[in-house]
């Protein structure tokens, strides 16, 4: 009787989960990808996900967390127009959401020059010359062409890469801190106080 | 066990907010000085039980301590849980002021009502009174999760699903709840007999 008490609760505890969830997204080149997770970074396994449009509300996507409490889905249209509104439902009542702001997503895909640059297009390239008489000029515009249509892209793909770490680290929760559980004692002492001196005042009278 | 903030329709959340207003306003005033500090160590207990994690196995559960509140300060309960869940949801962001109170009538009318029903047995030393603790501990926290349920009817998940899934979730927190509430009972039974009316 002991070792099925035991073993009932051992089974059965792992669905009582703390009472917070957290969502996270992030764009990862041509996708978003929804981290959920409870407090104490257990991912939430099979959680709803709606999307909707950061601007009209109107509903885009709906999906399901993996086991690692991670979806991906391809980046809506909409959403480097008016960003993402994330929903997760996590069941119990639990809930939460996320904004993506329209900038996430990156620089429109027709990149503006940047002022003072040669706004020219690449030139073609007089037709076979001889290596050395390549016009500098004219090689030096098409590198600058080349660079501003494509470094804008390439710099978001690996900045997005390189700080999903951080902003992973920022939004990690490691559940309530010292401080905050000794400021709710100090809270509730300080509220009793407070009705102890006003019933005391009463018997006074 | 606490509904976070944006799932419950605003007739839900107003008339959690309601019934929980009673309860404080009757609370309030049964609430006598003498008892105001174990009013306040309930509502403390209360406010950290949910950062203990007792390790069962492999997982963990967490304490609620409402089934103790409800035993030992009746409708007192209801400022004391209403107190825990407000500092929860402003420090540690568990469910959330919209909801309070709907979060603190879940959770303190079963341990309100358990506690009237339990609270005769208390002074028959032995098993009588250990068993009575443990059905009051268990049962509050089944009780919160039945009425968290209750609140959920409205929304896509429905009564029966939610509360087949709270009630599995709760089944060893509500034990180990149990347990926790008899031992507590017990120990101020001998230290402390006026704490139960015993004296």
């Amino acid at each position: 009787m002991r070792c099925l008490l035991f073993f009932l609760l051992v089974v059965l505890a792992s669905g009582a989960l703390a009472h917070r969830v957290n969502l996270f997204a992030m764009v990862e080149r041509a996708e978003v990808v929804v981290e959920a997770s409870y407090s104490k970074s257990k991912p939430v396994v099979g959680g709803t996900i709606l999307v909707y449009d950061g601007v009209s509300g109107e509903p885009l996507f709906e999906g399901h967390t993996n086991d690692a409490g991670i979806l991906r889905f391809p980046i809506p249209a909409a959403a480097p127009l008016h960003g993402l509104t994330l929903v997760l439902h996590a069941g119990e009542g639990h809930q939460a959401t996320w904004t993506m702001d329209a900038s996430e997503f990156g620089s429109p895909a027709t990149p503006t020059p940047a002022p003072g640059a040669s706004p020219s297009p690449p030139r073609e390239l007089p037709p076979a010359p001889p290596a050395s008489a390549v016009d500098p000029a004219a090689l030096d515009a098409a590198v600058r062409a080349a660079l501003h249509s494509e470094l804008p892209a390439l710099l978001d793909a690996r900045l997005d890469a390189k700080l999903a770490p951080l902003r992973r680290v920022l939004l990690e929760d490691n559940g309530p801190r010292l401080h905050d559980i000794l400021g709710g004692i100090g809270w509730i002492v300080g509220l009793v106080g407070i009705a102890a001196y006003f019933k005391s005042r009463h018997h006074v009278r | 066990m606490h509904i976070a903030e944006g799932v419950l329709s605003p007739i839900v959340l107003a008339s959690g907010g309601v019934l929980t207003a009673a309860g404080t306003a009757i609370g309030m005033r049964h609430i006598k000085e003498e008892h105001l500090m174990i009013v306040a160590l309930l509502a403390a207990a209360f406010f950290v039980a949910s950062l203990v994690h007792i390790p069962i196995g492999p997982a963990s559960a967490h304490l609620i301590m409402n089934g103790v509140a409800g035993l030992l300060l009746g409708w007192g309960a209801f400022p004391a849980i209403l107190m825990g869940l407000t500092l929860q949801a402003v420090f540690f962001q568990y469910g959330g002021l919209l909801v309070l109170g709907v979060n603190t009538w879940n959770m303190a009318a079963p341990a309100v009502l358990l506690g009237f029903l339990c609270r005769p047995w208390l002074a028959r030393p032995g098993k009588g009174r250990a068993t009575a603790a443990f059905a009051c501990g268990a049962g509050s926290v089944l009780g919160a999760g039945v009425m968290a349920a209750l609140a959920l009817v409205f929304t896509e998940e429905g009564f029966l699903r939610a509360a087949q899934v709270l009630l599995v979730a709760h089944l060893p927190v509500a034990v180990a709840e149990g347990f926790v509430t008899a031992l507590l009972v017990q120990f101020l039974a001998h230290a402390r007999p006026e704490a139960l009316g015993l004296s």
